[in-house]
């Protein structure tokens, strides 16, 4: 139950409390061709927001390289601005640039800090009650600092996000050049940009569109132990299998593509198997390769998985030493593990590769073949038994057994979990 | 409106961390003891057993029993696993001819950190 509400807590914290814009650049650039930066680099140029309540206005300057010659100012919000531009005899010319709004980065406590703080903390099992109290003030904590934090990054940085979009080029004189300042119709007729080549991600009023795409697969994996540990210190002189069987996973997935080479998203993944449930949520990114028909994502994620174990089978074997020294000819130690059902959370690690086909109708179809890095846990109850036979009499013979149960002993194992599978993809 | 929401916040809230209340109480452990007299001779046995318990002060039980051939006897008792005793069993075994047969055995209990069970068997035969 404590599990499921970090999870909850985290998710929620990560959702909702941790973007801010703190980290945008200061200044935006539009591209001009080289006629237009030579005509403008003698103009007085202002961009404003254009707004009747409140007006800010930015002052504009023309850099120029070889190759690349750019109209540059500090950020303002506004979906559209004016660029002002004014010659020595007084003649004006109003230009509109489009702009279009950033995301925030998602970097503040419960995006970067609370999450491994989290899967650390939950590793003491020891003093678990302690713990649970404090993960959980420590996150509610952390997502309230968040949400003043963020408040106060968008409010104080609310110019940050806007910037020019890379495809708007001003490369006609005709566009800038200044008329004279009695023709007002034309002064304050300023024409809204229309971008020539509209994308799925770019509208023709330059505006921001993302995809988004809705999956459901199944794949079938492999696994391979790459290492197997006891947690805590402690030893076994049994040997105890710790595997996660081969066999049929399912998976779910939202994805977002802002950009034609960028999607990332969150899958849930789980696992079909009885005796061993594993369900992990990654965070996942991907570089996405547009093909002649279709695409391909190389990527990789990072997320939070809760492993259970219901059933497995119980060890015992029997040794005539303890702690490397020879026990009396009359006795025998038997180590026993009793198999108990647990619950562990981990921290899974992927990285993928599909290919994405489009079918009808805005369904896709994409072919995966995902490598994880992820633990699998296994708790027994460790008991020793002495085993001593007495003979006391040639007819009576006494046998006697000293139980010493121990702490529970976990085993750990990591797997590298490789899968094929097939999902399909509707993109709206 | 909003004092029904902040009620219905804290409600929520504290049901939140009311399942993350400990169960965990003080539970009191014990050393499981268990004699067992198994009788595997032709005959039946007849048992006389002194019973010693050096445990907050020293008590001794006496019983007289008989085992049936094939069949066995249990004694069981325990202790807290933070206590110290002593155990002595002396088991005095006449089988039908008469002969008598002395069994002694001593179980010493001290305070160990891990859960501890103590079991023996004791088997007659012919």
């Amino acid at each position: 139950m404590q599990r499921i509400l970090y999870f909850f807590i985290l998710s929620l914290s990560l959702l909702l409390f941790s973007c801010n814009s703190a980290f945008r650049g200061q200044n935006t650039h539009v591209v001009l061709s080289k006629t237009v930066a030579e005509y403008l680099s003698t103009k007085e140029l202002i961009v404003h927001n254009n707004s009747t309540k409140k007006l800010i206005t930015r002052t504009a300057t023309i850099q120029e390289t070889d190759t690349l010659y750019q109209l540059t100012y500090k950020k303002l919000k506004g979906d559209v601005v004016i660029l002002e531009i004014t010659d020595s005899s007084g003649k004006m010319r109003n230009v509109a640039i489009p702009q279009m709004k950033l995301s925030a980065y998602p970097v503040l406590l419960s995006s970067t800090i609370s999450p491994p703080l989290t899967v650390y903390a939950l590793r003491f099992r020891e003093i678990e009650s302690y713990t649970d109290v404090l993960l959980i003030f420590y996150n509610s904590l952390a997502a309230v600092i968040d949400v003043y934090a963020g408040t106060a990054t968008m409010r104080t940085r609310k110019h940050g996000r806007y910037t020019v979009p890379n495809t708007y080029r001003i490369m006609n004189l005709d566009d800038v050049t200044t008329i004279d300042t009695a023709n007002n119709k034309l002064l304050l007729e300023i024409p809204i940009p229309i971008n020539p080549n509209p994308t799925p991600f770019l509208t023709q009023k330059y505006r921001k569109k993302c995809q988004y795409a809705f999956s459901l697969g199944s794949s079938f994996g492999t696994t391979h132990e790459t290492s197997t540990t006891y947690l805590y210190s402690q030893t076994s002189r049994v040997n105890l299998p710790n595997k996660i069987d081969n066999g049929v996973w399912a998976s779910a997935s939202l994805h977002f593509q802002p950009k034609a080479h960028l999607q990332w998203g969150y899958s849930l993944h789980s696992n079909i198997n009885p005796n061993l449930s594993v369900n992990f949520l990654l965070n996942d990114v991907g570089f996405v390769v547009p093909l002649k028909k279709g695409s391909l994502e190389i990527g990789c994620g990072i997320g939070f998985g809760i492993s259970r174990r219901i059933r497995g089978n119980s060890y015992c074997d029997s040794f005539d030493s303890y702690k490397k020294e020879p026990l009396k000819t009359n006795q025998l130690l038997e180590e026993s593990y009793s198999f108990i059902p647990s619950i562990h959370t981990f921290v899974p690690i992927n990285g993928h590769i599909q290919f994405i086909y489009p079918l009808k109708n805005q369904f896709e179809i994409a072919a995966s073949v995902n490598g994880f890095r992820i633990p699998s846990y296994n708790l027994f109850e460790k008991s020793e038994t002495v085993l001593t036979k007495d003979q006391i009499t040639p007819n009576i013979v006494a046998y006697r057994r000293e139980e010493f149960t121990f702490s529970n002993i976990t085993v750990k194992s990591i797997h590298g979990l490789y899968s094929i599978g097939l999902s399909l993809r509707l993109k709206l | 409106m909003k004092l029904p929401k902040i009620l219905l916040l804290l409600v929520v809230l504290i049901q939140m961390l009311q399942s993350c209340e400990s169960d965990d109480g003080f539970r009191q452990r014990f050393v499981q003891m268990r004699t067992t007299l198994v009788n595997q001779k032709s005959d039946s046995i007849k048992v006389k057993f002194d019973y010693e318990r050096q445990y907050k002060g020293s008590a001794v039980f006496h019983h007289n029993f008989t085992i049936l051939p094939g069949a066995q006897y249990i004694h069981e008792d325990q202790i807290p696993d933070n206590q110290s005793a002593l155990f002595i069993f002396t088991f005095y075994i006449t089988d039908v001819h008469g002969k008598i047969d002395t069994v002694s055995r001593k179980i010493y209990v001290e305070y160990y950190r891990y859960r501890r069970n103590i079991s023996e068997t004791i088997i007659f035969k012919d």
